[in-house]
């Protein structure tokens, strides 16, 4: 290499670190400025006269809180209270038992059911008129039978799938509660009974 | 000014503050859960839903959606209740039988009617089988907001 071309490179080297220098000395004299600006407008926020006020609020938000947690839990408990005026739900539970022998216990307690004349027909009318107006294509209604608080309905599902659903369904309208009492599966048909609580009641799946 | 926050605060408080998964209510332990814990049944349903305040769920869009959550409680009898935002919403429970079957199912609750309040439904006695939460299942008007949801 010549030595005019040798003087050329270490010049423009030493251009170029000049250039870099001064541009990191720049960021950092930037970088000091905003700092302080930071730190005159902290400064001021804090003397600000609303700051008391402010911190003034927090206590009262935190007795909206309590209070109205305290009454959300107050009007819960009211209500299940309401529904278990003997204390059932809190008291010692009876041994639990498994679903089979919650079917065998329903099952058997409406067998044994004698038929109360001023509710069993005019419930049939109901829950069949409910039943069929929801029943889907490739279901049947095999069998309706109300007694004094059940009411036994027997179904054939052909299409998979379709008891899950009409159960949810199937009975809209009825004011009572559900239990799934027996479900067999036979040649792909699905058929359930299921029992329907009168109003108010439940049936005894289990011990209270 | 006060009592109006708390009245408005109320429902959807008890939730946020104790907290979604379960929670003592009482020394008899009642089990709560937050609404926000309710997810849309059909998973189409899923835009439909927000949080609302701390641990509420409210539905957004024009029409009432299903929602649904499980909640995890001994084997036994259980009163179930649903604290709600409303004036045309419904909820239900079904405790299941173990494989994710229905097997007892409540009554159809429906809010009052009138100007949409907040209210607490009795959603009936509900016997949980072991190792078989207990669904809670509403259909949720447009604007309808549930703020929690408990198993005695």
């Amino acid at each position: 290499m010549r030595p005019r071309s040798r003087i050329l490179i270490i010049a423009a080297s030493v251009a170029a670190l000049g250039w870099g220098y001064t541009h990191i000395r720049d960021d950092q004299a930037h970088s000091r400025r905003e700092i302080e600006r930071l730190n005159t407008a902290l400064a001021q926020l804090q003397q600000r006269p609303d700051r008391p006020a402010i911190a003034g609020e927090r206590p009262a938000i935190d007795r909206a809180v309590r209070a109205a947690r305290a009454e959300a839990r107050e009007q819960t408990l009211a209500t299940l209270a309401e529904h278990d005026p003997g204390g059932e739900a809190q008291a010692p539970r009876a041994p639990a038992i498994t679903f089979e022998e919650s079917q065998e216990r329903v099952r058997s307690a409406f067998a044994a059911e004698a038929v109360d004349a001023s509710w069993g027909p005019g419930a049939e009318r109901t829950l069949e008129r409910i039943v069929r107006a929801h029943l889907p294509s490739g279901s049947r209604l095999d069998r309706l039978a109300c007694r004094s608080s059940m009411c036994e309905v027997q179904l054939t599902h052909t299409a998979p799938g379709t008891q899950a659903d009409f159960l949810r369904t199937g009975f809209q309208g009825w004011p009572g509660s559900l239990f799934v009492a027996e479900e067999k599966q036979e040649r792909g048909e699905v058929a359930i009974t299921i029992i329907a609580a009168r109003e108010g009641t439940e049936p005894p799946i289990a011990p209270r | 000014m006060f009592a109006r926050i708390a009245s408005f605060l109320t429902p959807v408080l008890l939730a946020g503050i104790a907290g979604v998964a379960s929670t003592p209510l009482t020394a008899e332990s009642a089990t709560n859960g937050g609404g926000v814990a309710l997810k849309a049944y059909f998973a189409s349903d899923a835009g439909c839903f927000s949080t609302y305040s701390w641990a509420g769920i409210i539905n957004n869009c024009s029409t009432a959606r299903w929602i649904s959550t499980t909640l995890p409680v001994p084997a036994g009898w259980h009163g179930t209740s649903v604290s709600i935002y409303g004036n045309g919403s419904m909820c239900h429970t079904i405790s299941t039988n173990g494989v994710g079957n229905g097997a007892n199912l409540g009554p159809d609750t429906w809010t009052l009617a009138g100007p949409k309040t907040w209210q607490t439904l009795y959603t009936g006695d509900r016997y949980v089988w072991d190792w078989s939460p207990v669904l809670f299942e509403c259909l949720l008007e447009s604007g309808g907001i549930i703020g929690s949801f408990t198993a005695l």
